[in-house]
C-alpha cells in the first residue's frame, strides 16, 4: 500500500470499517437486494435484516427505477456494493469505463463495503460474464496485486475480493488457494470476502479439507462472509445460489463466526428466489448461530434494525 | 509440457467457452487443467461453455421478452444460441448484450410468417434504453403559458424522448407478451404504427401517433423551428388539419418531453 493511499484510508476510516454504522455486538446479517423483492421493500416495511448487498452492475448504468430503489433502501440500511465484472485477474488490464462508473456509484451510495471476485470474466472483446478460475501462480498473484492497488487508489478505499467456486483447476500452481488469497490480501491491502459456500464447493470438487482452508485465513483479513446454497450435479457441486444454506456450510460458518463475531454476514440467493420473509428466515438462522456463540444463552430472533435514518 | 502463461490460459479458456457444441478443445488447455469432482477435462470445460450459453440466453431473454414469447422456447433458444455464437459480448455489463439482436433478426428472417420480429426486437431495445435513462427536468405547462409557442421557437427534447415507427403493430404484440401464445392475433399485426416513447417521473409511457403527428415531432426533434417543422410536414401531408397540429402541441406541453425553448431572432 502506498503511504498516500494509507493516509487517505485513515482519513476515511469512518467509512472503511466493514461494520461501520452497526452495533458491533449484534449479529450483522444482510441479504442481497434483488428486483423481485422491490414491490415488497418499496413501502419500507420493518425487516429482520441489518443491511443489504446490491450487485454494483445493476445500478451503475441505470438511472431508472433500480437506482431509485437502491437509494430508497440506503435511507434505512447500510448497503454493500458487490460487483461481478471487475475482472481483477484479466491479463488485458482493467476497464477504465467500469472503474469510472463504479466510482460514481460508490460516491452516490456511500457503501460500507465495496467488493468483487478473485477471478477474470472473459476477454474484453469476448466477455463470458462468468467468474472464471485462475491458476494460483506467482504470475497471477503479481498481476492481481497490481490491479488491486490500481482499483483501491482509483476508488480511494479498500475493496474486498471473494473466493469463487470452480469446476477445474490448474495443477501447475505455486500456491494453494487459501495461501493465494491470503497473499493477495497481505500484499495489496485488500480484504477478503469469504464465501463459505464457494469454499465448501471447492473443497468437495477439488478434494481438500474445508477446515484447512478456513483455518489458514487470519480473521483480520476477512471483511465479510457470504452464505448460499449449491446444487449437487452428481459429478460435481455447482454454485447456483438457488437453495438454502447446507448444514456443512452452516458448520463452517459456526466455526468462523465463533472466532470473528463482528464480521458482516450475507445470505445470497439468486435463482428460484423465495419471498422476502423466507429469505429473512434464512438470515435468522445465521443470527441464531451468532447468538449461540456470542449472544444470550437462549437464542432469540435478531432484533429489528436499528439503522433507520442512518443516511 | 511447458506451463501455460496466464495470458495463454485465458485465451485458450475463452476459445473453449465460445466454441460450438461438439468441437474440439486445444490439447494445451486440456493437458493444463485438472477437472473437479468426477468430471473429465472436457466435461469440466463444458460446464463453463454451457454456463456461458445459458447466461447470455437469459440476459437476451430479459430484454427481448416479447420476441421470446412470439418465437416460442424452442425457436428462441436456437436463435439466441446462433446469435451469441456469432456476436461476442464486449461490454462489462451483461444487460448491454443484444444491441445487435434486432439487426440479426432482420438479416436472418427466421420466420416467414412473423415478419415483424426484428421490429419487435427494436422496440424492446428502445424500451429498455428509455427505462434506464435518468429523469430530466422538463418544462411544465406553466412555462408554455409564459412563453406561447410561436413559429420561430426551437424545442429541445429530453433525453428519454424517442419516436418509433414500424409497418407492423409491434406495440400491440408487445403488450400481449407473457399471455397465452394463442392470444397472438393472426395477421392483425399488419397495421403500421407510429409511436412516441418517453419517460416521466420514472414511468415509461407509450403513445400512439398518427403519421403526420409522428413526422411533425420528428422534424421538431431534429432541430427545426416550429415554422420549419410545420412547413416540412405540410409538404408531405397537405391535408393535415389544425386539430392534428393542435393535438401535437398539447402533447408537447403536457407530457414533460421538452426541456428548453429557444427563440430564433431575425438577423
Amino acid at each position: 500500500m502506498t503511504p498516500r493511499l494509507e493516509r487517505t484510508w485513515q482519513k476515511k476510516a469512518h467509512r472503511l470499517g466493514p461494520t461501520d454504522g452497526m452495533n458491533k455486538r449484534q449479529p450483522n446479517i444482510g441479504v442481497g437486494l434483488r428486483p423481485t423483492h422491490y414491490p415488497y421493500l418499496e413501502p419500507r416495511p420493518q425487516t429482520s435484516v441489518s443491511w443489504f448487498e446490491a450487485v454494483s452492475e445493476n445500478y451503475m448504468d441505470s438511472k431508472g427505477r433500480p437506482l431509485d430503489m437502491l437509494e430508497l433502501i440506503r435511507k434505512d440500511y447500510p448497503v454493500a456494493l458487490h460487483g461481478v465484472s471487475l475482472s481483477i485477474a484479466s491479463t488485458e488490464g482493467l476497464r477504465q469505463e467500469y472503474l469510472h462508473n463504479l466510482r460514481n456509484l460508490v460516491e452516490r451510495i456511500d457503501p460500507f463495503i465495496v467488493s468483487d471476485h478473485l477471478c477474470w470474466t472473459g476477454l474484453q472483446q469476448q466477455n463470458l460474464h462468468d467468474l472464471l478460475p485462475i491458476p494460483f501462480t506467482d504470475e497471477a498473484l503479481n498481476l492481481i496485486v497490481d490491479h488491486v492497488e490500481q482499483v483501491q487508489t482509483y476508488l480511494g478505499r479498500q475493496i474486498l475480493l471473494e473466493n469463487v467456486s470452480t469446476y477445474l483447476r490448474v495443477p501447475e500452481a505455486d500456491w494453494a488457494e487459501w495461501d493465494f488469497l491470503k497473499e493477495v490480501a497481505k500484499r495489496s491491502g485488500c480484504g477478503l470476502l469469504l464465501d463459505l459456500n464457494n469454499l465448501y464447493v471447492n473443497a468437495k470438487n477439488h478434494q481438500f479439507d474445508p477446515s484447512v482452508f478456513l483455518e489458514a485465513i487470519p480473521t483480520d483479513l476477512i471483511g465479510q462472509i457470504h452464505l448460499a446454497g449449491y446444487t449437487d450435479m452428481g459429478t460435481h457441486l455447482f454454485d447456483t445460489h438457488s437453495k438454502p444454506v447446507y448444514p456443512e456450510v452452516w458448520e463452517l460458518f459456526s466455526s468462523l463466526i465463533a472466532r470473528a463475531p463482528e464480521l458482516p454476514v450475507l445470505i445470497e440467493w439468486d435463482e428460484d428466489i423465495p419471498e422476502f420473509p423466507l429469505l429473512e428466515a434464512e438470515a435468522l438462522k445465521a443470527g441464531h448461530i451468532w447468538n449461540y456463540h456470542h449472544g444470550q444463552t437462549h437464542t432469540q430472533p435478531i432484533s429489528a434494525p436499528v439503522f433507520s435514518g442512518l443516511s | 509440457m511447458a506451463k501455460l502463461t496466464l495470458n495463454q490460459f485465458q485465451h485458450l479458456f475463452s476459445q473453449a467457452s465460445l466454441r460450438p457444441e461438439h468441437t474440439g478443445v486445444d490439447p494445451m488447455l486440456l493437458n493444463g487443467i485438472m477437472p473437479g469432482g468426477t468430471l473429465t477435462s472436457d466435461t469440466a470445460l463444458e460446464v463453463y461453455r454451457t454456463g456461458h450459453i445459458v447466461r447470455l440466453t437469459e440476459a437476451l431473454g430479459e430484454t427481448f421478452e416479447a420476441v421470446w414469447w412470439v418465437a416460442g422456447d424452442e425457436h428462441y433458444f436456437e436463435l439466441a444460441q446462433e446469435f451469441l455464437l456469432t456476436h461476442s459480448s464486449t461490454s462489462y455489463n451483461l444487460s448491454d448484450f443484444g444491441k445487435r439482436f434486432p439487426d440479426f433478426l432482420d438479416k436472418r428472417q427466421p420466420f416467414a410468417d412473423l415478419p415483424f420480429l426484428a421490429d419487435l426486437a427494436r422496440f424492446e431495445w428502445l424500451f429498455k434504453e428509455v427505462f434506464h435513462l435518468p429523469p430530466h427536468v422538463s418544462l411544465t405547462p406553466d412555462h408554455f403559458h409564459q412563453q406561447p409557442l410561436s413559429g420561430n421557437l426551437r424545442l429541445t427534447f429530453g433525453p428519454s424522448f424517442r419516436l418509433f415507427r414500424s409497418p407492423y403493430a409491434v406495440y400491440e404484440v408487445w403488450k400481449l407478451r407473457g399471455t397465452s401464445q394463442d392470444s397472438l392475433p393472426a395477421k392483425n399485426w399488419g397495421n403500421p404504427q407510429w409511436l412516441l416513447c418517453y419517460k416521466h417521473q420514472q414511468q415509461v409511457f407509450i403513445k400512439h401517433l398518427s403519421e403526420p403527428e409522428y413526422w411533425l415531432l420528428d422534424h421538431l426533434s431534429s432541430g427545426a423551428s416550429i415554422e420549419e417543422a410545420l412547413e416540412r410536414t405540410l409538404e408531405d401531408f397537405p391535408d393535415i388539419t389544425a386539430t392534428t397540429v393542435s393535438d401535437v402541441f398539447a402533447l408537447i406541453k403536457h407530457t414533460g418531453i421538452i426541456t428548453h425553448l429557444k427563440m430564433d431572432f431575425p438577423t
